[in-house]
């Protein structure tokens, strides 16, 4: 039997433009009553994976307010554990603020913990995942390193920015270089990795000795470069990743499809998230409401079309919502008419009038703003 | 650490009238209001009020009960200094026995009760939906001296002889008990929340267990022997929504009074304040389809919706297929209605399928309990 920690790496995240600027990806509310963060936390619980920790790159806040205790991902509350790591020091120095210093700085992990296998997984990319099955290919091939990507079609308008990986024949790793947006058809690289612990540990002395800035992306590139095993583990099925707001917002609307949801949320993969205690969504006499999810709390008495209404959201009677995610405690009033808008928390819509947004430019209301 | 008052939660009882709801499930796991079940009432209620010491008397199919409780981490009721303890019928020393009557399963845990030494005892029970802090009531108890508080509610001259009725002075001090009255003198009725002294409870209960005629029970026995013994009995009077639950009928009404848009008592009871808390299912949020219609409803997540809802309260994991039309029902967790289905004023129980195109109670006068 071996011993596995998964660390939830934060430092890679996007940013989606306003949205995020007073919360890390992390954190940010998915779906109306999920952070996405649960996604990661989920699939390291369903792949029995009880010892995490989470890479925090900053907005520390925001994420310990969403966890609490994280008893809900934990199987044994007891044996479960996780450890919020953060590296203090050089949270105002971003170059240095890399995962490898945040796992320098929290190196007790090793010892402490002491896992065989490291399983590191970033929360942009939102895939349902048994890592047990990358586990056990990465032991069967004897690899000290594997890495997870995905085969995709899309790669002219999505994960520009990400990493691409050319596989040898043998399905190692030869090469990874940055998706320009050039070809539809590419192997992501999903930032997902299993490693052998005194591998990490070798990787993190390497890469101080080669660049003070190089992140575990960084001395995996190098090694590749280098002639190094870099493995493979191909993912296959859902794969989204969550780099602007129009993906967000299309990456959100898309599930409303059954189809599409039914590859996110299966039926043996229960994702967790804190519960909030809120009632019911409460449906007034002149609700209108189609192709949308809505949230417990939520008080509906206008019209809802193609949108997600979040936790105890109220849409006011004769305001209209389409295209748009509405977030948590927002109020919309009468005569409002929202069309691919982003609205944040709190937010308090209250003067009759139009707000409109394009998909891939949605329009972005602000945490608390009165309109 | 003595505590000053600890609650007793009387969740035993099969709820008979019932029917099929609770053939597997005692009345008290019996699901309420989307989401809820009916203990989680009273337990949130307890935390609410900042008890947090609960114990829970159960019997009739103990096991889920039991299970359900737990450790009180639904109510938050596992934090340091809290305990909530499940407390089935035991074999002892003496023997083994079911608990006879609400007096005596208190009766048979009195030593859990002597261990924690309380100054009060707070009896509730596991049957009625309402939202209470009963600081406020322990506040009056204290107040006035009181051997005995009882909270009681004012009802209408025609129902007050379906209950327990409490006829009170100008003071509120109780000096006559009616069990249900042909000729009701006053409209208090008894909500069966009890604020005992702990010694005055003690004591009692160890005498009505010597009572061979004794049935047992709070209502039949304990309170008139107080009163006949001259104790200080104090009615406390509640204002707030308030229902048993205990018939098909009345667990359907007060489902529709959830969406009663005169006394909206959904949102003044539930809605604002403090919060219930119950159970999290990790469903997924609640979808309503393209061409679906929902209206004076209330929804749980994880229902999928993609046919018309109108005036029901909607369970989580609900499946309502496309064509059907569902009107003032409750549709308990995991229920599918098929395609084409109609179905009206019913209770829909758990898990229950309504194949395509079956007509449910279409214009019925009468509440039908559906479970296959």
């Amino acid at each position: 039997m071996y011993k596995v920690m998964g660390l939830c790496n934060l430092h890679h995240s996007p940013e989606l433009g306003e949205l995020t600027a007073n919360r890390p990806l992390a954190s940010t509310s998915f779906l109306g009553r999920y952070a996405l963060i649960d996604f990661t936390l989920s699939n390291f619980s369903n792949s029995d994976i009880d010892d995490v920790g989470i890479l925090v790159k900053h907005g520390a806040r925001s994420i310990l307010k969403h966890l609490g205790s994280a008893n809900v991902w934990k199987a044994n509350t007891k044996l479960g554990f996780e450890a919020i790591m953060f590296n203090e020091k050089m949270v105002n120095n971003p170059r240095y603020n890399h995962d490898l210093n945040n796992i320098r700085a929290n190196d007790w992990v090793f010892f402490d913990r002491a896992p065989d296998y490291f399983v590191i997984a970033p929360v942009h990319f939102l895939m349902p995942i048994d890592f047990r099955r990358v586990i056990e290919e990465h032991i069967k091939n004897k690899a000290e390193l594997t890495l997870v990507y995905a085969p995709v079609t899309n790669g002219k308008s999505n994960f520009i920015g990400s990493e691409v990986v050319t596989l040898d024949a043998n399905g190692l790793v030869s090469g990874i270089h940055e998706n320009k947006g050039t070809v539809d058809e590419i192997d992501v690289s999903l930032e997902t990795y299993v490693i052998n612990r005194a591998t990490l540990w070798e990787l993190m002395k390497r890469a101080a000795a080669t660049s003070s800035f190089f992140g575990l992306n960084d001395i995996i590139g190098y090694c590749c470069r280098k002639g190094e095993k870099v493995h493979s583990f191909k993912h296959e099925g859902y794969v989204r990743c969550f780099d602007s707001l129009s993906h967000y917002l299309a990456h959100s609307l898309e599930l409303l499809n059954y189809g599409v949801r039914r590859q996110l949320f299966k039926p043996d993969w229960p994702i967790y998230t804190v519960t909030h205690d809120t009632p019911p969504a409460k449906y007034g006499l002149t609700a209108e409401v189609k192709d949308s999810f809505i949230a417990n709390g939520a008080i509906v008495n206008g019209t809802v079309e193609r949108s997600i209404i979040s936790r105890s959201v109220k849409v006011e009677e004769g305001a209209m919502v389409r295209n748009s995610i509405i977030l948590t405690d927002t109020v919309i009033g009468k005569g409002l008419v929202l069309d691919n808008v982003v609205v944040d928390k709190y937010a308090h819509l209250t003067h009759a009038q139009v707000i409109q947004g394009e998909p891939d430019e949605p329009l972005y209301i602000k945490q608390g703003d009165i309109i | 650490m003595p505590k000053e008052m600890v609650a007793m939660l009387l969740a035993g009882g099969k709820g008979t009238r019932l029917e099929d709801l609770t053939k597997k499930i005692a009345k008290p796991a019996v699901s309420f209001g989307g989401k809820y079940r009916i203990i989680d009432f009273p337990l949130s209620n307890c935390a609410n009020s900042r008890i947090d010491t609960v114990g829970v008397l159960t019997q009739y199919e103990s096991v889920f009960l039991n299970t359900y409780v737990g450790n009180g981490e639904k109510w938050g009721l596992n934090g340091v200094r809290s305990l909530t303890a499940s407390l089935p019928p035991r074999q002892t020393e003496e023997g083994a026995a079911w608990y006879r009557g609400t007096a005596d399963a208190i009766f048979q845990n009195l030593d859990f009760l002597d261990e924690l030494d309380p100054e009060y005892v707070l009896i509730l029970s596991g049957d009625h939906v309402y939202k209470m802090d009963y600081r406020d009531m322990l506040e009056a108890h204290k107040k006035a001296n009181a051997e005995l508080t009882i909270a009681v509610l004012s009802v209408t001259m025609s129902e007050a002889s379906r209950f327990g009725i409490m006829n009170v002075n100008p003071d509120m001090t109780v000096y006559e008990f009616e069990e249900k009255p042909k000729k009701p003198k006053s409209t208090l009725a008894s909500m069966g929340i009890y604020i005992f002294n702990y010694k005055t409870l003690r004591s009692a209960l160890v005498a009505d267990a010597k009572d061979e005629t004794s049935e047992h029970d709070f209502g039949k026995n304990i309170i008139p022997t107080l009163l006949k013994k001259g104790q200080k009995l104090l009615a406390y009077q509640f204002n707030g929504y308030w229902k048993d639950v205990g018939t098909i009928d009345s667990l359907w009404q007060a489902n529709m009074d959830m969406l009663d848009h005169l006394t909206d008592a959904d949102v003044n009871s539930f809605r604002l304040g403090p919060k219930t808390f119950s159970e999290d299912t990790h469903s997924v949020p609640q979808y309503v389809g393209r061409s679906s219609c929902v209206r004076d409803s209330i929804v749980n997540q994880g229902a999928i919706i993609l046919g018309e809802v109108h005036h029901c309260v909607i369970f989580n994991e609900v499946l309502i297929e496309e064509g059907a039309v569902v009107k003032n029902a409750v549709i308990m967790p995991g229920a599918m209605i098929g395609k084409n289905a109609v179905v009206d004023r019913a209770i829909v129980a758990g898990g229950t399928s309504i194949e395509e195109n079956r007509q449910v109670n279409v214009n019925g006068v009468k509440i039908v309990l559906v479970t296959k």
